[in-house]
């Protein structure tokens, strides 16, 4: 009973603390301050004996993970500028068994991004609440390797890819405190071009490639970001 | 510094986000898939168990410098010798075969010739049947009627009231056909004996042109190298001309061997081999006698008398044999009515060689 007593005092100041953070202004994305975030993000699974629809899986695994990192100086009152850098890695092992025998479906992709970005903030209010808008201009590389190993033979697909894009990112910032803030966003991808190439079975004579090129302003659910930014110095 | 640093760093996520292409592991597969020679008969005959691989080349294969166009292998293995390189197959060749995790597997690579290396039914004149033709029992070569594939011109000689003369003759425990050149019954002055592959007409034979009367050739599939027989050989005294006078020369047995094809609306002379002498042989002799392929040349000693019958041409020695002749005669030019009375071949154990 005094552990609820003490829990709930707790919860009671620290919402008062934070009405009284912003009671003037947000002093977070003041001129000359640095914001530094990071995300990471995990999938995992395996599986066995796992019924799909056309096929039963005797064996998977996935694990996709990606990290990112971002910094960013505010040259003036509500508008950073920066960049950020995304490692993405995506394992996926599938085994199963056809009519010729076991086939191991592996494919691993690699990729890395490095873009800069300028962020401008809209204040709501007191400015606990802060609409953003992020625009930058991603480029990635990224490479995979596909073998599928059957009683027959091993075949593998030897892939590389570049992509250049111009990505706009709104989302909301809800400072828990001064100099922390909790970020949900999505992207609306504006502009993007991707060469990629494909080598199949080490036959390099005849190196496949794609180039594609996307324009369009659809928000994108699927990749809604989280993440916690920090804000240096705290004022 | 700083700037270098960073460099270093950005090096190092590079490297990390680039794959290695075995990052599944290397492939131990080395099998040979699929292996071409030019001209071969048929597909290839590969074992992944016993490493071998087996091609058959046409019957007329002589030169076994042979250069292999295609092999196909597992994904990421290489082969020694490879492709485009010509190897002596007169005796199994060794490939060898390295996976990308370098396994080697030793495939040893053989040509054969032909496949089926098909003979002539009742080569050696063992088997005949009885044929009755006006009241005359004749002998003809084969089991039966219907399914014999030689012919001979006995019934045109039973027609006329006479012995056939292709007779079957005893030699120890087997037989043998004996042609001998006989007076004609009727009509012309000379009937000349002939057996071969074919049809002697069933309708009434014709006296003016003997050839009219039997049609030459039977289905046959293979491509030999030569054919052999034994004979014997007695030309008659006195060669004369379908009037009896005496001709300058002398009479002689003709035994030659033509391959066609006669798939297509023009039949095509494919192979050739030709016998024709007029020395007395009076032991039993083997002779072998190579087939040519092809168009003669004219330095060829067949040349004179071997060109194409009418309603054939030349092929040019790669087609797919159909049908065979083989037509043995005691007096040569028989057709027109020469040759000397008393002429006998004696002839047997027709071998094709491959």
């Amino acid at each position: 009973m005094r552990a609820r007593i003490l829990l709930f005092l707790l919860v009671i100041s620290a919402t008062v603390s934070a009405q009284q953070i912003f009671e003037d202004e947000n002093t977070s994305i003041k001129k000359g301050n640095v914001l530094v975030s990071t995300t990471f993000s995990i999938n995992h699974k395996e599986s066995e004996n796992e019924a799909l629809l056309l096929q039963t899986l005797d064996n998977s695994y996935r694990l996709d993970w990606a990290v990112t990192l971002r910094s960013g100086y505010f040259i003036k009152d509500q508008f950073a500028v920066g960049a950020f850098f995304k490692y993405a890695n995506q394992l996926d092992e599938i085994s199963y068994t056809n009519d010729i025998g076991k086939v191991n479906d592996n494919r691993l992709e690699r990729s890395y991004s490095i873009a800069p970005f300028i962020r401008n903030y809209l204040p709501l209010g007191s400015g606990r609440f802060c609409l953003f808008n992020e625009t930058n201009l991603e480029f990635t590389y990224g490479s995979s390797v596909k073998q599928i190993s059957n009683p027959d033979d091993v075949s593998r697909t030897v892939g590389d890819s570049y992509q250049l894009k111009l990505g706009i990112q709104p989302g909301i910032a809800g400072f828990i405190t001064k100099g922390v803030s909790f970020e949900v966003g999505t992207a609306l991808l504006g502009l993007s071009s991707t060469y990629t190439t494909s080598v199949i079975d080490g036959d390099t004579a005849n190196k496949g490639y794609t180039y594609s090129n996307d324009v369009n302003f659809k928000i994108d659910l699927l990749s809604l970001f989280l993440g916690i930014t920090f804000y240096f110095p705290v004022k | 510094m700083k700037i270098s640093r960073i460099l270093l760093v950005g090096s190092l996520l590079f490297l990390v986000s680039c794959i290695s292409e075995d990052h599944f592991g290397k492939s131990n597969r080395g099998e040979i898939k699929s292996f071409l020679i030019p001209g071969q008969s048929g597909s290839s005959v590969i074992n992944n168990d016993s490493l071998t691989v087996v091609v058959t080349m046409p019957e007329s294969t002589t030169d076994f410098m042979l250069t292999p166009s295609q092999i196909s292998l597992s994904n990421f293995a290489t082969i020694q010798p490879g492709v485009g390189i010509a190897q002596d197959f007169s005796n199994p060749v060794d490939y060898r075969v390295t996976a990308e995790d370098g396994s080697v597997f030793v495939y040893t690579v053989s040509v054969q010739r032909g496949g089926a290396q098909p003979q002539l039914d009742n080569s050696s004149f063992e088997d005949w049947y009885v044929e009755t033709v006006l009241g005359t029992a004749l002998d003809q070569p084969g089991v039966d009627k219907n399914t014999t594939i030689w012919g001979t011109a006995n019934r045109g000689l039973a027609l006329g009231g006479a012995d056939g003369n292709s007779t079957k003759q005893a030699k120890g425990d087997s037989s043998y056909i004996k042609l001998e050149s006989v007076a004609a019954p009727a009509l012309v002055r000379i009937a000349a004996a002939t057996v071969f592959t074919g049809k002697f007409t069933e309708s009434f034979p014709s006296v003016s042109n003997p050839r009219s009367n039997i049609t030459l050739g039977t289905p046959f599939p293979g491509k030999p190298l030569s054919f052999s027989f034994s004979y014997t050989y007695q030309p008659g005294a006195s060669n004369e001309d379908a009037n009896g006078q005496p001709l300058a020369y002398g009479d002689q047995c003709d035994i030659y061997l033509l391959l066609e094809n006669r798939d297509g609306a023009q039949v095509k002379r494919v192979g050739t081999a030709w016998f024709r002498s007029g020395n007395n042989v009076a032991s039993w002799t083997r002779e072998t006698v190579p087939i040519k392929y092809g168009p003669l040349a004219a330095a060829d000693p067949w040349f004179g008398y071997a060109q194409p019958q009418p309603g054939e041409v030349w092929g040019d020695g790669t087609e797919t044999v159909t049908h065979i002749t083989v037509l043995a005669t005691s007096s040569y030019e028989g057709d027109f009515f020469k040759g000397a009375i008393g002429s006998t071949l004696s002839f047997d154990n027709i071998v094709l060689g491959y």
